[in-house]
Formats: structure tokens, C-alpha cells, sequence
């Protein structure tokens, strides 16, 4: 068991937002979490990188059997988790490739490796950049400064790539973007995927779902999840809308 | 009275002399005059009072009480050049470099420039050209605002002349290098002279560092003047990394032609007073004046920057970037003023302040000041002080850096912002050493 | 710029200049401690009211007239000035507007300030001074049911003089500077209003007056208490008649709140700024203001439109002592023909976690200046404060000034403060899409103006918004160019 979280409940500003969620993600899986506005979907990916906007109140979530809320999200990222931010950071000043060298260099001192050479950090760069598809001088720019939404998002895989994370939530990664930028991320997506590890999609439309496919898909409304299934799911929420759908399985439980 | 006395004392006796007067230079009559109109302002003025706007916060009674040595002879024997090394850029750069305010011979280096320029200390040069100089100099002397460019002007040994004809252009960099030496005992006073001139259409960088040795005392008071030709091109970089017990004052002054363009850097890491005043003037339309500053301060360094962009004339543009990191007890002040008089349609002007402070004995004054006496104008100013974004701090830290190096890279980006274009590369290079130094200690932790 | 249009709306004439001819109480002109005595003798009041004017006038003496770098004036005369003029009473007290003199009624009502029907059906209360002693104060009972006491200082000082004691003097003291010490002094009367603990005062609060006399000045004192858990929004808005000699005011206004209370003040004013082609006449406003955020979690808020005075002087400001307090200014502050402004906002943070926020919009035409000044302090103690302040200049025509002196101070590292100012002009593209829609080059500059200013607007209570849009409709008709 990858993830397993269990009865998760959280809020932000003394406002309940999760209202005992629970998930169990298995090495291998790609699992699709869906839900209207404000049904909580941002704040799951929050809380499980540590965003300390959120208070957990309720309830535990185990990452390979160790609890995850107890480390700060540091620990988390050299553990192996990964959030795709749907909205990253642009940080002036602070140059991409050099930021990548440093995270990558950060887990590597943590799992007792030695530091790599910048040299041979730059062949790795080069190879991982094939994954985004994207130009040389996306490493001479500053982290996410003066990027398109498109490149925004395709800078988040990329960092992906280079820390190959165990679980990688990514948080609405298909938002603003346009059909060929989705299907520029969905292919590094499918790249990175592997047996041995996991994907969260956290999405408000199908559409990403048609270029990864998932083998769960959940749907979140109001803190927690009412209804689980496969692809199909996803199709029937597009026909049918998430009121239908939210008000069609009122008590039922995924 | 007693603050004051001192330095005042000395001027009267070591520097309005008529042994300066008296000169060796063909030229003596018309800069004596000017020298002269320098020292009845300075009489008008006194020393700057906290009730003078552009004074309010820095206190200069460390400058004003202290017993300075006389500078006459200080540091000529000083040859050891391991001290000012690290401020040398490349082997094709033009040298100067002055100890206490005097021109070394031994250490510095001019060689192979353009036909038609003129670069060498000011006192050879007002022999070989003071008819050119002297349609330059002390513009302004009779009504500086400034007391210690007036100070300066009447009390000058020393300094750089520069001159570029017409469409010329310079590749190697000016790099100029002035070293206080004094020491506790005797402190050292001096003053340099800058001089530039600028052809039509030319082409030039100019590097002052202002450096000392390690814990020397000393007042380097030093004033420019500054003229770009039209369609000129000018980057004059400060580079300020004075002795931690170090006073220094900067005061330029800029005379912008039409279509000319102007890039100013003032670094300041380290020294103990440093005030810069910059203004400039833009003489014909179109001008374009870009300036910028970064301060790194710790313990209790201060520095005082004073910018103005004078917009006389329609159509042109300013921009002012400065950015400080504060920790320890340090103390800066950005004080900025665009004018923009009336009937300069269509001026331009952007300034933005951003202070970082480190601990909580530190203090920001930030004072972005805007006159406007005409309408169709696009100014614009921002000033941000505080701490580093928590959203930034939370995406390193979500990528495995810890909440320490987190803040030193972003401590560190934060600073490098202003020199993210700089060039020559070598300058680039020094400065986000010494950036990563500063800060490491600033921040006690090493990336 | 469509220069005919400038003309055109550069020219409307005050309409509320006139005099009103009724025999008024005035001593003879000069300030010595004589008169000082005098004023309090004539206002009865207590010992220690008499003591405190006294001692403010003798450090007044000693004190230095403040000048401002930008703002020039002929010199004041002092002593050329009338420092009490009331009208005088056929009765002692007024019981209600009824038995308001029939002459004061009629100058109000040319004022547009019906008080029978607009405040009454509005359910407002209104205290209005004539001159220098208030001549009608309606809806006491009402208020007085909630335990909400507004009245005149005067009557404060006979009916509850410890409760002024406590406070009056405890945010600007006479110390503050030159016109804060000569107020302290020689104050006439202005509003006192307490609320009491968890009380939420039941209406909005107003106050109109004018000065009338000439060669009076006007010290009003306004003092503004708020228990614990109090809610009060106050208006202040003021007209005046039209001089040649100018006339001076210097007004303080007091505000304090204690833990978890809130004071909202608003202010929409109308002196009379000069005669458009000379300059001359108009009114001097030099007015002290300031709230002191003295409990946690209090929140004083300042909202001004200025549109009128020769010379404005006035920094509204907040000291943030109590933790998590927040002050607030929003203003729109308009200059034509020969006015000078030289306003802004003062916000001094102490306590922990403090909050300012500054708004201001300064629009210049004629050949008036409109300087903001503004200081932003946070001290040491202030930890986790912010601050954030937008301070915009609109100009218009190319014969006016705006200039902005902001003064940011920080003294902690785990605060943030965020300045942003922004200067410009209507220009010529947006005038014309209007143009090219129908609508008139007056309307166009009256829609856009109230775009620029509609942050502040937002601010003021129901009535206000609604006057104050119409104000600057009337003043920009008269300046827009």
C-alpha cells in the first residue's frame, strides 16, 4: 500500500473543507479524483504536501505505513512525494536549473548518495527535458518567471522527472491549459509512470483523462468521496454533470 | 562646538590652502575660481543638520568627531597588491588605482586605448588638457545642495579624468579602484575627483570600487560628474565593499545628452557609513537612465542611498531598482525623487524599492518620493519591505529543501535579481560571490 | 485633450457662498490668556477644562507655526482673529429644531440641510454648530435610550466631565504640534459621543456646521469614545460661505476604541477653496485627526472626500496599540484653481499583528497641488504587522501639480509593507471612446473620475456615497478640465 489515507478531515481559517476523506492508492495505480469547486480537491493536495495554511483535524494518512503529517514538507519531498502545483510559484532571481540541481542533490545526500558532479547533472537535465519536450533554454530562465501557463505546468513535470518521486499528486495540472499543452503533459506524465509507483490526478474535467488513463476514478464532493469506479465513471459524470451525479448518490460512500 | 570642530578644522588648514592654490598647473586661475565658489557654499550650507530632508536619518557624528591623520603621504609605499586583486576584472582592463586619494603609478595600468581618449588622474591631466576639463568642471558648484561635494571640490588632490570622442567605443572595461588605508590611530581623510565626458554615439563602462584593507579607518568623500553625449552609451558601476569602520560618501552627478543611455549599479556590502547620492539630469529628449542598487548590510553598517531622476525634458524615460538585505543592526534609507517639471509631456518613470530584513534589530526607511507638475505622464513607484514570501519558502521546501536553505536561495535569488543582466561577466561573477558570502553569514548557514 | 471642454468645466461658481445677517456674540479679536479665560468662562466650564486650555496655551507660545515644505500662505495673524462668535440665544436650550432661530433655519435650509425632513426621515441625528455653539441636537432621547450619548462638548463637560477628563487630550495631546496646542486652547465646541460597552449605536451619527462670521476661526473638538464591543460610524460634512479674507480652522478630532470596538468616521467637505480667478478668500483647514486603536482586535476607520479649503493640512491617522487592531483611510482629495492639499495618512504600528490599510486619490486641475504624505511606522513591537497602501494621482490639464512623499519606516523583521502609487492623466483615447458612444465630454470625465475614485467611495455609509458622488459631480462640472 502506497497511501492509505484514512478519515481525513481539515480545514483552513476555521473552515471544515475535507469531512473524513478516505484513499487507498497502491503502487502501480493512477487514481483520478474529480469534484466540483470548493468540494475540497486543492486542499487534499495541500494537506498531503504540508501546506501549513491547513489544519489536519481528524484522521491519519500512512505513506508506506509511515505517518505523513507528522514530517514537515521537506521530509515529505525526500521521502518521495511530489505536488504538481496548479498554480506554481514564480521565483525571480533563483535560476531553473540550479534549483533542480539542488533538489535533486537533496535527495540524493538523504537516501546517503553523494552530491552530483554539475557536469553530469547536465546530461541528466538534457535527457529528463526529452520527458516535457522542451528547449535548452527552459534551464536558463528563472524558476517559473515569465512562463505561459502551458510552461508553467510542463516545468512542474519536468521537476518530476528529475526527482522521480514515489507518489506524485498533481494538482489540476490540466487547468488553463490549451489541447496541445495537455497533451504535452499527459505524455510525460505516461512516461514517468511506472509499477512502482503512484499518481494522484486531481481534475474538474474528463478531458486529461483521455490521455491518462486511470484505473480509479473517485469523485469528491463537499470534503469527501461519494462514489468510486472505473474510466466509465469519468464519462458519465461529463454526460451527467456533478449535481446529478452528487445528488444521485447522496449517501452512498466509494 | 565640539562635532565638527575637528574636521572642519582640518579643511581650513590642510585643504583651502594657498599651497593648493599655488599649484603647479597652467590652468590654476579658473579652477582656483571654482574651488573658491565651492568654499563660500560650503560656508552658506555648513554640514548637513537631521532637519534637512535628504539628512534626516543618518547621523554623522562618527564622521564629523573623528581626528583624521593628515592623508599628504599615506599609503604611497603601499604596493601589495593581494589586497586589491580581487577587484581586478580582466587582463585587458584600464587600471587606476588611488591609495588615500593618490594616484599609484606601480599598481595601475593603462594601456592600448582608442586614439582620441583620455584616461588618466586628473591632476596630470589638468596640465596636458585643462582647457577641455575646465568646460566641464564644477558645473553646478555654486548651487550644490550637497555640502560634501562642495568639500570635495575645494579640497580635491586627485582623481580621474576620462574622455571619449565622438563614436568611439571602448571594449575594455574602466575599472578604478580607490583604497583607504588608515588605521585606528590615524584615520585616513580623502577625496577623489571624477570627471567623465562622453562623445556623440561612444561607448564606455566605468567600475569605481571603493575598497579598504581589512578594519581600516578612513573617509573617502568622493564626487563625480558625469556627462553623456548624445546617442552615448555609459554604465557606471559602484562597487562599495568598504572596511567595516569606513565612511563613505558618493555624490554624482549626471548630465544626460538626447537619446543617451545611462546604467547605474550602487553595490554596498559591509562599511560602516555609506551614503550615495545619484541625480541626474536629462538634458534632450529621449534619454533612458537605468538605475540600480543593492545593499547587503550587517551588524551595523548603514547606508543611505539618495536617487533623483530630473525629468526636464519631454520623452524620456527612468527606471530605479533597489533592493537591500538587512540583518543585525544594519540601517538603510532609499530615498527617491522623480521630478517631472512642467511641459515634460510624455515622461516615463518606474521605481521600485523592495527591502528584505533579517532580524529584528535591523531598520528600513524607504522615503519613494514623486513631484509632478505635468499631466500626460506615466510615473509609477512600489516599495516593498519585509520577509521572504511564505508561497516561495513552501515550494522549495515541497521539493526536498530544508526550511534553512530554503531561505538562503531565496535570500540569495532575491538579491541576484538586480544583477541578472550585469555585465562584464567577471563583475557578474565577483558579485554573486560575494552575494553568497554575505549572505551565508547574514543567514549563518552555508547552501 | 479637448481644450473647450477644460474651459467649460473649469468655471462653475461655488453655490454656496452667502452670509447669513444675524447679530452674533463676538469678542474682540487677539488671543491672550485674557481671552482664553473668556471663552471658558462665557462656555461655563469646569476647573480642570480651564487649567488644560491654559496650559496648552502657554506651550502654544512657545511652539513654532508648522511649514510644510509644499503648501505656501501669506503669514496668519494671529491676532487678527476672532476666537468665539455665537449667536445669540433667545432661550437658554434648544428643545428641538422647532425653536431653532427662524433666520439660522432658513440658511440651512439654503444649504440644502433640511434637518426636519432629510435627517429626520433618514433617521439620522443631527448635531449642527453654528458658527461656534450648537444650536439644535435632535434624536438625544433616542439615543440616549440605547446609552449612546451625543451632544455638544460643551454639554459633555457639564453632564459627564470624567468621562471627557479620561480621554480628551489621550490621542493628540496639545503637545502634538502648533495647531493641536492652539485647539487645545481655544476650542469652541464640536461633538462628544460614548458608546458603551457591546452597544451597536443605533444610527449613523452627523454633524454639519459652517463658519459664517467673518474673521472667526473655527477650533472645533471632536472626541469619539467606544467601549468595549462598541459600533459607531460618525459623518462629518461641512459648507461654508464665501470670504475675502481668509479664514482659519483647526479642528481635532479624537477617536478611541477599546477591545473589539469599532468607529467608523466619514467626512465629506465642501469649504469654500478661493476665488477661482484670484485665489483669493477661501478657507485654511489645519485639522489634527487621529484614532488610537487602544483595545485588541479594534478597528478605526477614516473615510474622507475633500473637495474644497484654499490650504488642506490634515493627516488622518491610527496608532495601532492593541493587538490585531486595524486602521483604515480611504480618501479622494480634489484641488482646483489655486488650492493646495498637502494630506495623507499617518498609521503607526505597536502592537502585534497589526493592520493598515491606505487608499488615497488625489485629483488635481487648475494650476492646484495635491500633495500626499503619507507614514507608515512599524516599531519593534509591532510583530506580524502589515501594511499596504495605494496612494493614485489623476491630473488634469498641464498647469497642475501632484506630488507624493510617502515615509515608510520598519523596525521588525516579521512584518510586510507594500506601496504602490501611480500618477496620470484622462486620456485623450478614453475621452473619445466616450465621445464616440454619445455621451458627453462632461459625463465622460464625471464617469471616469468616479472610476478612479470608486475604491473610496465603496467606503463611505449609504447617504454619504450618494452626496459625496454628487459633490464631486458639482466640483468637477466646476473643475473637471
Amino acid at each position: 500500500m502506497l497511501l492509505d489515507i484514512r478519515n481525513l478531515h481539515a480545514s483552513i481559517n476555521g473552515k471544515d473543507i475535507l469531512k473524513g476523506f478516505n484513499l487507498q492508492v497502491k503502487a502501480g495505480e493512477v487514481h483520478a479524483i474529480m469534484g466540483p469547486n470548493g468540494s475540497g480537491k486543492s486542499t487534499l493536495a495541500k494537506v498531503l504536501a504540508g501546506d501549513s495554511h491547513y489544519e489536519v483535524t481528524k484522521g491519519e494518512v500512512l505513506f508506506q505505513g509511515k505517518n505523513l503529517l507528522d514530517l514537515e514538507p521537506e521530509d515529505r519531498a525526500l521521502a518521495g512525494v511530489f505536488m504538481a502545483f496548479q498554480y506554481p510559484v514564480e521565483i525571480p532571481g533563483v535560476n531553473n536549473a540550479s534549483f533542480l540541481r539542488m533538489a535533486y542533490n537533496a535527495k540524493r545526500k538523504f537516501q546517503g548518495k553523494e552530491e552530483i558532479d554539475p557536469l553530469d547533472f547536465e546530461e541528466l537535465l538534457k535527457e529528463r527535458l526529452k520527458v516535457v519536450d522542451m528547449p535548452q533554454d527552459f534551464l536558463k530562465r528563472n524558476v517559473n518567471h515569465g512562463f505561459s501557463g502551458g510552461e508553467k505546468k510542463r516545468n512542474e513535470i519536468l521537476q518530476m522527472a528529475v526527482l522521480d518521486p514515489t507518489l506524485a499528486i498533481l494538482d489540476e495540472t490540466d487547468s488553463g491549459l490549451d489541447i496541445d499543452a495537455l497533451r504535452e503533459v499527459a505524455k510525460g506524465v505516461n512516461i514517468l509512470k511506472r509499477p512502482d509507483n503512484g499518481i494522484i490526478l486531481i481534475t474538474h474535467y474528463q478531458r486529461l483523462l483521455d490521455y491518462i488513463t486511470p484505473d480509479h476514478v473517485h469523485i469528491l464532493v463537499d470534503g469527501r468521496i461519494v462514489r468510486s469506479g472505473g474510466k466509465e465513471l469519468a464519462l458519465e459524470l461529463e454526460k451527467k454533470g456533478y449535481d446529478e451525479m452528487g445528488a444521485s448518490t447522496n449517501g452512498h460512500r466509494g | 562646538m565640539a562635532i565638527g570642530a575637528d574636521l572642519k578644522n582640518r579643511i581650513y588648514r590642510e585643504s583651502f590652502s594657498k599651497e593648493l592654490l599655488k599649484k603647479k598647473t597652467p590652468n590654476a586661475d579658473w579652477l582656483a575660481e571654482v574651488r573658491r565658489t565651492a568654499y563660500e557654499r560650503f560656508e552658506k550650507l555648513g554640514f548637513p543638520t537631521r532637519e534637512l530632508e535628504g539628512w534626516k536619518y543618518i547621523n554623522l557624528e562618527p564622521i564629523l568627531g573623528a581626528s583624521f591623520a593628515a592623508s599628504e603621504n599615506n599609503g604611497l609605499e603601499f604596493s601589495d597588491t593581494r589586497m586589491i586583486e580581487k577587484y581586478f576584472l580582466s587582463e585587458n582592463e584600464q587600471r587606476l588605482v588611488f591609495v588615500n586619494g593618490v594616484y599609484s603609478k606601480n599598481l595601475s595600468s593603462v594601456k592600448n586605448l582608442p586614439p582620441g581618449v583620455i584616461l588618466r588622474d586628473l591632476a596630470a591631466s589638468l596640465v596636458s588638457h585643462g582647457d577641455l576639463i575646465k568646460r566641464y568642471f564644477g558645473r553646478d558648484a555654486s548651487s550644490e545642495t550637497n555640502s560634501f561635494s562642495s568639500i570635495n571640490t575645494f579640497s580635491f588632490k586627485d582623481g580621474l579624468f576620462l574622455y571619449i570622442p565622438d563614436k568611439v567605443v571602448v571594449d575594455s572595461p574602466i575599472n578604478i579602484i580607490l583604497l583607504g588605508t588608515g588605521d585606528n590611530d590615524s584615520p585616513s581623510l580623502f577625496y577623489s575627483r571624477i570627471l567623465i565626458v562622453t562623445g556623440e554615439c561612444s561607448r564606455v563602462r566605468v567600475i569605481v570600487n571603493y575598497a579598504g584593507l581589512p578594519d581600516a579607518r578612513y573617509f573617502n568623500n568622493t564626487a563625480a560628474e558625469i556627462h553623456v553625449g548624445e546617442g552615448a552609451c555609459l554604465d557606471y558601476f559602484q562597487i562599495e565593499r568598504g572596511s567595516k569602520n569606513s565612511y563613505q560618501i558618493a555624490t554624482n552627478r549626471f548630465y544626460l545628452g538626447k537619446f543617451s543611455t545611462l546604467e547605474t549599479l550602487a553595490f554596498t556590502e559591509g562599511g560602516a557609513i555609506t551614503r550615495n547620492e545619484e541625480i541626474i539630469e536629462f538634458g534632450g529628449e529621449k534619454g533612458f537612465a537605468s538605475l540600480k542598487g543593492l545593499s547587503l548590510l550587517n551588524d551595523e553598517s548603514q547606508v543611505y542611498n539618495h536617487v533623483e531622476a530630473n525629468h526636464r525634458v519631454p520623452n524620456c524615460t527612468s527606471r530605479q531598482f533597489y533592493k537591500n538585505v538587512l540583518a543585525g543592526k544594519a540601517k538603510s534609507e532609499f530615498n527617491s525623487l522623480v521630478r517631472v517639471s512642467r511641459g515634460a509631456q510624455k515622461s516615463d518613470s518606474n521605481q521600485l524599492s523592495k527591502t528584505l530584513l533579517l532580524s529584528d534589530t535591523a531598520e528600513s526607511h524607504s522615503r519613494p518620493q514623486l513631484k509632478i507638475d505635468t499631466d500626460d505622464v506615466s510615473c509609477v513607484h512600489g516599495a516593498t519591505v519585509g520577509q521572504l514570501e511564505k508561497d516561495e519558502l513552501f515550494y522549495l521546501r515541497s521539493r526536498g529543501l530544508s526550511k534553512e536553505i530554503a531561505r538562503l536561495v531565496l535570500t540569495s535569488g532575491f538579491a541576484e535579481e538586480v544583477i541578472q543582466d550585469l555585465e562584464p561577466a567577471p563583475l557578474k561573477s565577483h558579485l554573486k560571490d560575494w552575494i553568497g558570502e554575505a549572505l551565508e553569514i547574514a543567514t549563518e548557514r552555508k547552501i | 485633450m479637448n481644450s473647450k471642454t477644460i474651459e467649460e468645466f473649469t468655471s462653475k461658481e461655488y453655490q454656496y457662498g452667502f452670509k447669513t445677517q444675524i447679530e452674533t456674540d463676538t469678542i474682540p479679536k487677539g488671543l491672550t490668556e485674557e481671552t482664553v479665560r473668556l471663552i471658558s468662562s462665557r462656555k461655563r466650564e469646569p476647573e480642570f477644562m480651564l487649567e488644560y486650555r491654559l496650559k496648552a496655551f502657554r506651550h502654544w507660545q512657545k511652539m513654532k507655526e508648522t511649514r510644510w515644505a509644499n503648501v505656501h500662505h501669506a503669514p496668519i495673524d494671529y491676532q487678527n482673529i476672532s476666537y468665539y462668535s455665537a449667536p445669540k440665544p433667545s432661550k437658554e436650550k434648544l428643545k428641538s429644531l422647532d425653536e431653532v432661530d427662524p433666520e439660522l433655519r432658513k440658511t440651512f435650509e439654503k444649504l440644502g440641510i433640511s434637518l426636519m425632513e432629510q435627517k429626520k426621515l433618514a433617521g439620522v441625528a443631527v448635531d449642527a454648530i453654528f458658527d461656534s455653539v450648537s444650536v439644535a441636537t435632535s434624536y438625544k432621547a433616542k439615543l440616549l435610550e440605547a446609552g449612546v450619548i451625543f451632544c455638544p462638548i460643551s454639554e459633555a463637560l457639564e453632564k459627564y466631565p470624567d468621562l471627557v477628563k479620561k480621554y480628551m487630550g489621550s490621542v493628540v495631546p496639545y503637545t502634538d504640534n502648533f495647531y493641536a496646542a492652539l485647539n487645545a486652547a481655544v476650542f469652541s465646541d464640536g461633538s462628544f459621543v460614548y458608546i458603551p460597552k457591546n452597544t451597536r449605536c443605533p444610527m449613523e451619527l452627523s454633524t454639519y456646521f459652517r463658519i459664517n462670521t467673518e474673521e472667526s476661526g473655527q477650533f472645533e473638538r471632536t472626541l469619539i469614545v467606544c467601549e468595549e464591543g462598541g459600533y459607531v460610524s460618525y459623518l462629518e460634512g461641512c459648507t461654508a460661505p464665501k470670504f475675502d479674507t481668509n479664514q482659519l480652522h483647526a479642528a481635532v478630532v479624537e477617536l478611541v476604541a477599546l477591545d473589539n470596538a469599532e468607529i467608523k468616521y466619514s467626512t465629506v467637505q465642501n469649504w469654500f477653496a478661493g476665488d477661482p480667478k484670484t485665489g483669493k478668500g477661501g478657507i485654511y483647514n489645519f485639522v489634527t485627526k487621529r484614532g488610537k486603536c487602544q483595545g485588541k482586535n479594534s478597528k478605526i476607520s477614516w473615510t474622507q472626500v475633500e473637495t474644497g479649503s484654499a490650504i488642506t493640512w490634515k493627516y488622518p491617522g491610527c496608532v495601532l496599540v492593541g493587538d490585531n487592531s486595524v486602521g483604515e483611510f480611504y480618501s479622494v482629495a480634489l484641488t482646483n484653481h489655486f488650492q493646495q492639499a498637502d494630506t495623507g495618512s499617518k498609521m503607526v504600528h505597536l502592537g502585534k499583528n497589526t493592520k493598515s490599510t491606505i487608499i488615497s486619490k488625489g485629483i488635481s486641475a487648475g494650476t492646484a497641488v495635491n500633495n500626499y504624505r503619507g507614514r507608515v511606522e512599524i516599531k519593534k513591537s509591532a510583530a506580524g504587522s502589515r501594511n499596504f497602501t495605494q496612494c493614485d494621482s489623476l491630473l488634469i490639464g498641464s498647469k497642475c501639480s501632484a506630488n507624493t512623499f510617502p515615509y515608510i519606516d520598519v523596525q521588525n523583521a516579521t512584518s510586510t509593507v507594500e506601496h504602490e502609487a501611480s500618477t496620470s492623466k484622462i486620456s485623450d483615447d478614453q475621452l473619445f471612446y466616450f465621445l464616440q458612444r454619445g455621451i458627453s465630454g462632461e459625463d465622460a470625465m464625471g464617469a471616469i473620475i468616479n472610476g478612479f475614485c470608486k475604491d473610496v467611495f465603496r467606503e463611505l455609509p449609504g447617504e454619504f456615497a450618494v452626496e459625496a458622488t454628487q459633490l464631486l459631480g458639482l466640483k468637477l462640472e466646476g473643475s473637471v478640465g
